[in-house]
């Protein structure tokens, strides 16, 4: 599938905005997640036919977008590991002086 | 998902953004040192030309025997105005830099970042590490030599001011000046002004020390950042 022009990777930030907006409103219909996130629309159905691929959301019989169980996990995931890293950093004190 | 697995959640959540923050903060203050280093060029240039100045100006008052026209207050008068020329000099390279630091626009993040964790990943992702590995690197090179220049300009300061305060001492107690060299005069200045300077000099020290512990951390971050991959 491709994202971009010049990536066939899924952006990690847009998707964590989709599964944080749907974590927020719990199901949401196509359009207000595009406002919501921010996303053209034709940009968003590509990122959620990928995540329906991985069985990250599902649209239900009305047209609007929730959030799976693994969808969840795997934002709860990308968090632990963002922490991992983030977490081990220390930053030095710094104060210019002229 | 239990309510304390998602309290639990929440707080990574805020971690990781607080964690942000707290590097582009430090970055912002990184953008502080890349400035002194991207000013320091116009700082030496003032600093030297205003002690350029002042010695030419005191050698030529010798070499056109100038000095022999004037009688001992008022060539003490002169010589402390002549000073006020390297003086000003620093001042003014100081003030620039100063006037340079704080048009720095900084915390231009923290709009993006109140968007929470999706924006603070986005920042992690989108961050140009070498550009900022770069920026670490010339701010600690240009923050020493800043230091450095400053230290010797005000070593040069010192040495005529103490020679002239040398002489005027020996003038009123001995009768006559020049009993004590410029070499006598600039070891004894170094003295003092590694006395008046020594804290600021240690701070100094400690403050390239943070930038080169900054520069290898994030260089581990970033590595590791780039080597792992995150798996859907």
């Amino acid at each position: 599938m491709n994202f971009g022009e010049q990536s066939s990777k899924p952006d990690l930030y847009v998707i964590a905005r989709i599964i944080k907006a749907l974590k927020e409103k719990n199901r949401m219909n196509k359009t207000a997640l595009a406002t919501s996130t921010g996303l053209a629309y034709d940009k968003l159905v590509k990122y959620l036919s990928w995540m329906q691929e991985r069985k990250f959301v599902e649209i239900d019989e009305n047209g609007f977008v929730v959030l799976t169980k693994t969808g969840a996990e795997a934002y709860d995931d990308l968090v632990q590991w963002i922490m991992k890293y983030v977490g081990q950093l220390k930053f030095p004190r710094l104060r210019l002086r002229t | 998902m239990s309510e304390k697995n998602v309290k639990n959640q929440e707080l990574t959540e805020e971690t990781v953004v607080a964690k942000v923050a707290e590097l582009m903060e430090t970055l912002d203050h990184v953008k502080e040192y890349n400035t002194l280093a991207g000013a320091f060029k116009r700082f030496a240039l003032i600093v030297l030309s205003s002690i350029a100045v002042f010695l030419a100006v005191g050698a030529s008052l010798g070499f056109l025997n100038l000095v022999a026209t004037l009688d001992k207050p008022q060539l003490f008068l002169a010589a402390l105005l002549l000073l006020l020329v390297p003086i000003s000099g620093i001042a003014t390279g100081v003030l620039f830099i100063r006037r340079r630091i704080n048009a720095i626009k900084t915390g231009e993040w923290k709009e993006e970042l109140s968007h929470g964790f999706p924006s603070a990943l986005k920042i992690l992702l989108e961050m140009d590490w070498d550009g900022t590995f770069d920026e670490i690197s010339s701010g600690r090179v240009g923050y020493a030599l800043y230091g450095l220049l400053k230290t010797a300009a005000y070593w040069i300061i010192t040495v005529f001011t103490v020679g002239l305060l040398g002489n005027l001492a020996a003038f009123l107690v001995l009768g006559k000046a020049g009993f004590l060299g410029l070499p006598i005069w600039g070891l004894l200045s170094l003295l003092i002004v590694y006395l008046i300077l020594r804290k600021d000099l240690s701070r100094r020290y400690n403050e390239i020390r943070a930038l080169d512990k900054l520069l290898w951390e994030l260089r581990w971050f970033s590595l590791e950042l780039r080597r792992a991959e995150f798996q859907t």
